[in-house]
Protein backbone atom coordinates (compact mmCIF):
# COMPACT_ATOMS: atom_id res chain seq x y z
CA UNK A 1 0.00 0.00 0.00
CA UNK A 2 1.46 3.37 -1.07
CA UNK A 3 1.99 5.98 1.83
CA UNK A 4 0.42 8.75 2.65
CA UNK A 5 2.44 11.88 4.09
CA UNK A 6 1.12 13.37 7.58
CA UNK A 7 1.54 16.57 9.51
CA UNK A 8 4.94 15.57 10.50
CA UNK A 9 6.68 14.96 6.81
CA UNK A 10 5.99 19.68 6.30
CA UNK A 11 8.23 21.23 5.74
CA UNK A 12 6.89 24.76 4.40
CA UNK A 13 3.26 24.77 6.29
CA UNK A 14 3.40 28.65 5.25
CA UNK A 15 4.24 28.23 1.49
CA UNK A 16 2.52 25.09 1.21
CA UNK A 17 -0.63 26.80 2.02
CA UNK A 18 -0.59 30.01 0.25
CA UNK A 19 -0.07 27.85 -2.97
CA UNK A 20 -3.01 25.98 -1.72
CA UNK A 21 -5.08 28.64 -1.40
CA UNK A 22 -3.70 29.74 -4.64
CA UNK A 23 -5.05 26.64 -6.34
CA UNK A 24 -8.24 26.85 -4.72
CA UNK A 25 -9.18 30.16 -5.31
CA UNK A 26 -8.62 29.15 -9.37
CA UNK A 27 -10.54 26.36 -8.97
CA UNK A 28 -13.55 27.86 -7.34
CA UNK A 29 -13.40 30.95 -9.66
CA UNK A 30 -14.03 27.93 -12.35
CA UNK A 31 -16.66 26.46 -10.92
CA UNK A 32 -18.50 29.83 -10.00
CA UNK A 33 -18.08 30.29 -13.92
CA UNK A 34 -19.71 26.65 -14.84
CA UNK A 35 -23.38 26.83 -13.39
CA UNK A 36 -24.60 25.30 -16.54
CA UNK A 37 -24.00 22.96 -19.49
CA UNK A 38 -23.82 26.61 -21.66
CA UNK A 39 -21.55 27.97 -18.97
CA UNK A 40 -18.60 25.62 -20.80
CA UNK A 41 -19.42 26.99 -24.23
CA UNK A 42 -19.56 30.55 -22.87
CA UNK A 43 -16.75 30.60 -20.57
CA UNK A 44 -14.55 27.50 -22.86
CA UNK A 45 -10.99 29.12 -22.86
CA UNK A 46 -10.98 30.86 -19.36
CA UNK A 47 -12.49 27.30 -17.59
CA UNK A 48 -9.57 25.09 -19.53
CA UNK A 49 -6.72 27.78 -18.28
CA UNK A 50 -7.99 28.24 -14.39
CA UNK A 51 -7.71 24.67 -14.61
CA UNK A 52 -4.19 24.60 -15.71
CA UNK A 53 -3.35 27.38 -13.31
CA UNK A 54 -5.01 25.39 -10.59
CA UNK A 55 -2.85 22.37 -11.24
CA UNK A 56 0.18 24.71 -10.97
CA UNK A 57 0.22 26.10 -7.98
CA UNK A 58 -1.00 22.46 -6.85
CA UNK A 59 2.37 21.55 -7.76
CA UNK A 60 3.65 24.70 -6.28
CA UNK A 61 1.77 23.70 -3.08
CA UNK A 62 3.34 19.70 -2.79
CA UNK A 63 7.04 20.83 -3.81
CA UNK A 64 6.96 24.28 -0.97
CA UNK A 65 5.26 21.62 1.37
CA UNK A 66 7.35 18.04 0.79
CA UNK A 67 10.39 18.84 -0.79
CA UNK A 68 13.86 20.97 0.58
CA UNK A 69 14.09 22.26 -3.28
CA UNK A 70 10.58 24.03 -2.23
CA UNK A 71 8.69 24.98 -5.45
CA UNK A 72 10.32 24.64 -9.25
CA UNK A 73 11.84 27.53 -10.28
CA UNK A 74 12.63 26.49 -13.92
CA UNK A 75 11.01 28.40 -16.40
CA UNK A 76 9.15 25.05 -18.01
CA UNK A 77 6.32 23.93 -15.93
CA UNK A 78 6.67 20.95 -17.41
CA UNK A 79 10.17 20.57 -15.02
CA UNK A 80 7.57 20.98 -11.92
CA UNK A 81 5.92 17.85 -13.15
CA UNK A 82 8.64 15.81 -12.64
CA UNK A 83 9.85 17.08 -9.91
CA UNK A 84 6.12 16.20 -7.91
CA UNK A 85 7.04 12.35 -9.90
CA UNK A 86 10.42 12.12 -8.71
CA UNK A 87 8.99 13.31 -5.20
CA UNK A 88 6.38 10.96 -5.47
CA UNK A 89 8.28 7.56 -6.67
CA UNK A 90 11.20 8.78 -3.91
CA UNK A 91 8.66 8.78 -0.80
CA UNK A 92 6.92 5.73 -2.10
CA UNK A 93 3.64 7.70 -2.94
CA UNK A 94 1.05 6.81 -5.09
CA UNK A 95 1.94 9.01 -8.40
CA UNK A 96 -1.74 8.93 -9.97
CA UNK A 97 -1.96 12.28 -9.68
CA UNK A 98 0.66 13.06 -11.85
CA UNK A 99 -1.09 12.40 -15.01
CA UNK A 100 -3.31 14.29 -14.50
CA UNK A 101 -0.94 17.04 -13.78
CA UNK A 102 1.43 16.26 -17.14
CA UNK A 103 -1.94 16.79 -19.23
CA UNK A 104 -2.83 19.99 -18.23
CA UNK A 105 0.46 21.86 -17.78
CA UNK A 106 1.65 19.83 -21.28
CA UNK A 107 -1.76 22.58 -22.99
CA UNK A 108 -1.03 25.78 -20.82
CA UNK A 109 0.42 26.96 -24.00
CA UNK A 110 -2.39 25.83 -26.52
CA UNK A 111 -5.11 26.79 -23.73
CA UNK A 112 -3.09 30.32 -23.40
CA UNK A 113 -2.05 31.40 -27.20
CA UNK A 114 -3.29 28.43 -29.77
CA UNK A 115 -4.97 29.30 -32.63
CA UNK A 116 -7.62 26.73 -32.34
CA UNK A 117 -11.10 27.19 -30.92
CA UNK A 118 -11.08 24.86 -27.66
CA UNK A 119 -13.16 21.62 -28.25
CA UNK A 120 -15.53 21.84 -25.40
CA UNK A 121 -15.77 18.20 -24.13
CA UNK A 122 -11.72 16.65 -25.39
CA UNK A 123 -10.15 19.85 -24.27
CA UNK A 124 -12.16 22.25 -21.40
CA UNK A 125 -14.58 19.03 -20.15
CA UNK A 126 -11.53 16.87 -19.77
CA UNK A 127 -9.62 20.07 -18.08
CA UNK A 128 -11.61 20.47 -15.16
CA UNK A 129 -12.31 16.76 -14.71
CA UNK A 130 -8.14 16.31 -14.90
CA UNK A 131 -8.08 19.09 -13.04
CA UNK A 132 -10.93 17.49 -10.32
CA UNK A 133 -8.89 14.09 -10.16
CA UNK A 134 -5.23 15.97 -9.13
CA UNK A 135 -7.28 17.71 -6.60
CA UNK A 136 -8.13 14.58 -4.85
CA UNK A 137 -5.38 12.77 -5.48
CA UNK A 138 -2.84 15.46 -3.54
CA UNK A 139 -5.68 15.83 -0.62
CA UNK A 140 -5.39 11.78 -0.17
CA UNK A 141 -1.80 11.52 -0.68
CA UNK A 142 -0.45 14.82 0.89
CA UNK A 143 -3.02 14.86 3.70
CA UNK A 144 -2.06 18.27 5.44
CA UNK A 145 -2.38 19.98 1.82
CA UNK A 146 -6.21 19.82 2.96
CA UNK A 147 -5.41 21.39 6.29
CA UNK A 148 -5.48 23.08 9.02
CA UNK A 149 -9.24 23.36 8.91
CA UNK A 150 -9.72 20.52 11.11
CA UNK B 1 -47.87 18.61 0.12
CA UNK B 2 -47.37 15.44 -1.89
CA UNK B 3 -45.43 17.36 -4.55
CA UNK B 4 -43.25 18.81 -1.80
CA UNK B 5 -42.49 16.01 -0.15
CA UNK B 6 -41.27 14.79 -3.78
CA UNK B 7 -39.10 17.47 -5.23
CA UNK B 8 -37.74 17.15 -1.50
CA UNK B 9 -36.72 13.29 -2.74
CA UNK B 10 -35.49 14.69 -5.79
CA UNK B 11 -33.66 17.89 -4.18
CA UNK B 12 -30.80 15.51 -3.04
CA UNK B 13 -28.87 15.70 -6.28
CA UNK B 14 -29.14 19.44 -7.18
CA UNK B 15 -28.30 19.89 -3.34
CA UNK B 16 -25.35 17.78 -4.03
CA UNK B 17 -24.34 19.58 -6.71
CA UNK B 18 -24.46 22.89 -5.20
CA UNK B 19 -22.08 21.96 -2.61
CA UNK B 20 -19.51 20.54 -5.30
CA UNK B 21 -19.71 23.64 -6.72
CA UNK B 22 -18.90 25.62 -3.57
CA UNK B 23 -16.61 22.72 -2.11
CA UNK B 24 -13.20 21.24 -2.99
CA UNK B 25 -13.91 17.96 -4.73
CA UNK B 26 -16.16 16.72 -1.72
CA UNK B 27 -17.36 12.97 -1.16
CA UNK B 28 -21.08 13.11 -0.76
CA UNK B 29 -23.22 10.56 1.22
CA UNK B 30 -27.01 10.28 1.00
CA UNK B 31 -28.70 8.70 3.96
CA UNK B 32 -25.47 8.83 6.10
CA UNK B 33 -25.29 7.18 9.88
CA UNK B 34 -23.74 10.64 10.96
CA UNK B 35 -22.07 10.42 13.80
CA UNK B 36 -22.89 6.77 14.26
CA UNK B 37 -25.65 4.42 13.52
CA UNK B 38 -28.28 6.23 15.84
CA UNK B 39 -28.30 9.05 13.88
CA UNK B 40 -28.67 9.58 9.56
CA UNK B 41 -28.48 12.81 8.45
CA UNK B 42 -30.01 13.16 4.39
CA UNK B 43 -27.09 14.43 3.07
CA UNK B 44 -23.20 14.48 4.48
CA UNK B 45 -20.42 16.02 2.50
CA UNK B 46 -16.85 16.10 3.78
CA UNK B 47 -14.65 18.87 1.62
CA UNK B 48 -11.03 17.83 0.03
CA UNK B 49 -11.67 14.45 -1.14
CA UNK B 50 -12.86 13.16 2.13
CA UNK B 51 -9.94 14.58 4.26
CA UNK B 52 -11.82 18.27 5.42
CA UNK B 53 -14.49 19.64 7.46
CA UNK B 54 -18.07 17.62 7.18
CA UNK B 55 -20.89 19.14 5.94
CA UNK B 56 -24.66 18.04 6.98
CA UNK B 57 -27.77 18.66 4.77
CA UNK B 58 -31.32 18.12 6.72
CA UNK B 59 -33.79 17.94 4.10
CA UNK B 60 -37.46 19.18 4.30
CA UNK B 61 -40.74 19.41 2.43
CA UNK B 62 -41.70 22.84 3.62
CA UNK B 63 -39.96 25.80 5.47
CA UNK B 64 -41.97 24.72 8.44
CA UNK B 65 -40.92 21.80 8.74
CA UNK B 66 -37.09 23.04 8.57
CA UNK B 67 -37.65 25.23 11.28
CA UNK B 68 -38.98 22.52 13.36
CA UNK B 69 -35.78 20.63 12.45
CA UNK B 70 -32.98 23.24 13.14
CA UNK B 71 -32.68 22.17 17.06
CA UNK B 72 -31.65 18.37 15.58
CA UNK B 73 -29.40 19.68 12.98
CA UNK B 74 -27.73 22.08 16.22
CA UNK B 75 -26.75 18.57 17.87
CA UNK B 76 -25.52 17.14 15.01
CA UNK B 77 -21.68 17.01 14.94
CA UNK B 78 -20.65 19.34 11.85
CA UNK B 79 -18.28 22.19 10.83
CA UNK B 80 -21.22 23.60 8.54
CA UNK B 81 -25.06 22.54 8.72
CA UNK B 82 -26.96 23.22 6.58
CA UNK B 83 -31.43 22.88 6.49
CA UNK B 84 -32.99 22.80 3.08
CA UNK B 85 -36.70 23.50 1.86
CA UNK B 86 -38.64 24.04 -1.06
CA UNK B 87 -39.28 27.03 -1.68
CA UNK B 88 -40.20 29.32 -4.94
CA UNK B 89 -39.83 32.58 -2.73
CA UNK B 90 -36.30 32.70 -1.98
CA UNK B 91 -36.14 36.27 -0.07
CA UNK B 92 -39.56 35.38 1.92
CA UNK B 93 -37.96 32.25 3.20
CA UNK B 94 -34.51 33.86 3.92
CA UNK B 95 -36.47 36.90 6.21
CA UNK B 96 -38.21 33.82 7.74
CA UNK B 97 -35.06 31.62 8.07
CA UNK B 98 -33.23 34.81 9.84
CA UNK B 99 -35.47 34.46 13.27
CA UNK B 100 -34.84 31.20 13.57
CA UNK B 101 -32.14 30.05 16.28
CA UNK B 102 -29.51 29.64 13.66
CA UNK B 103 -26.39 30.42 15.95
CA UNK B 104 -24.38 28.44 18.11
CA UNK B 105 -25.05 29.05 21.81
CA UNK B 106 -21.48 28.46 22.63
CA UNK B 107 -19.35 29.41 19.78
CA UNK B 108 -19.28 30.28 16.28
CA UNK B 109 -21.22 28.70 13.47
CA UNK B 110 -24.46 29.70 11.97
CA UNK B 111 -26.88 27.15 10.24
CA UNK B 112 -27.31 27.68 6.79
CA UNK B 113 -30.08 27.69 5.10
CA UNK B 114 -31.14 25.97 0.92
CA UNK B 115 -34.21 26.22 -0.72
CA UNK B 116 -35.15 23.96 -3.69
CA UNK B 117 -37.39 24.51 -6.30
CA UNK B 118 -38.81 23.37 -9.79
CA UNK B 119 -37.23 24.13 -13.01
CA UNK B 120 -38.76 24.86 -16.41
CA UNK B 121 -37.21 21.91 -17.29
CA UNK B 122 -38.74 19.94 -15.57
CA UNK B 123 -35.41 19.09 -13.21
CA UNK B 124 -35.15 20.32 -9.33
CA UNK B 125 -33.05 23.77 -8.93
CA UNK B 126 -31.15 24.45 -5.79
CA UNK B 127 -29.21 27.59 -4.34
CA UNK B 128 -27.91 28.94 -1.03
CA UNK B 129 -30.29 31.69 0.59
CA UNK B 130 -28.39 31.98 3.95
CA UNK B 131 -24.19 31.43 3.69
CA UNK B 132 -23.69 28.42 6.86
CA UNK B 133 -21.17 29.74 9.09
CA UNK B 134 -18.19 27.54 10.23
CA UNK B 135 -18.38 25.72 13.41
CA UNK B 136 -15.69 24.72 15.84
CA UNK B 137 -13.79 21.49 16.80
CA UNK B 138 -11.98 19.26 15.11
CA UNK B 139 -13.78 15.43 13.84
CA UNK B 140 -11.06 14.19 11.66
CA UNK B 141 -10.67 10.70 13.74
CA UNK B 142 -14.79 10.31 13.07
CA UNK B 143 -14.17 11.62 9.51
CA UNK B 144 -11.04 9.30 8.58
CA UNK B 145 -13.41 6.79 10.64
CA UNK B 146 -16.48 7.22 8.43
CA UNK B 147 -14.69 7.48 4.98
CA UNK B 148 -12.69 3.93 6.12
CA UNK B 149 -16.02 2.16 6.91
CA UNK B 150 -18.33 3.59 4.15
CA UNK B 151 -18.33 4.15 0.29
CA UNK B 152 -19.42 8.16 -1.20
CA UNK B 153 -22.34 8.22 -3.47
CA UNK B 154 -20.95 11.02 -5.30
CA UNK B 155 -16.76 10.76 -5.02
CA UNK B 156 -13.81 12.24 -7.18
CA UNK B 157 -11.08 9.27 -8.07
CA UNK B 158 -7.57 10.15 -8.81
Amino acid sequence: MARILGDRDVLDRQQMEHYRDRAESYKSARSELVRTEKDFATYRDAVALLSVHAAISLMDAILCGFTKAGRSRSETHMDAVKDVAKLCSGRGLDDAGVKHLRWLVGRKSDFSYGTRRLDLENDVKAAQTKVDQAFAWAYRVFGPIGGPQQ
Amino acid sequence: MKAEQDMATRAKEPIAQLLIRRLMVPSIYFDASWPDRSTTVDLLAVDRGGTGDVHVVAIRATLQDALVSIPDLQAIPAQYRWIAFASSNREASRRRLTRAALFSDIGPGRVGGICFFPVEDGTTGADIVIPAERFAGSLRKQVDRFVGKHSADIEFRP
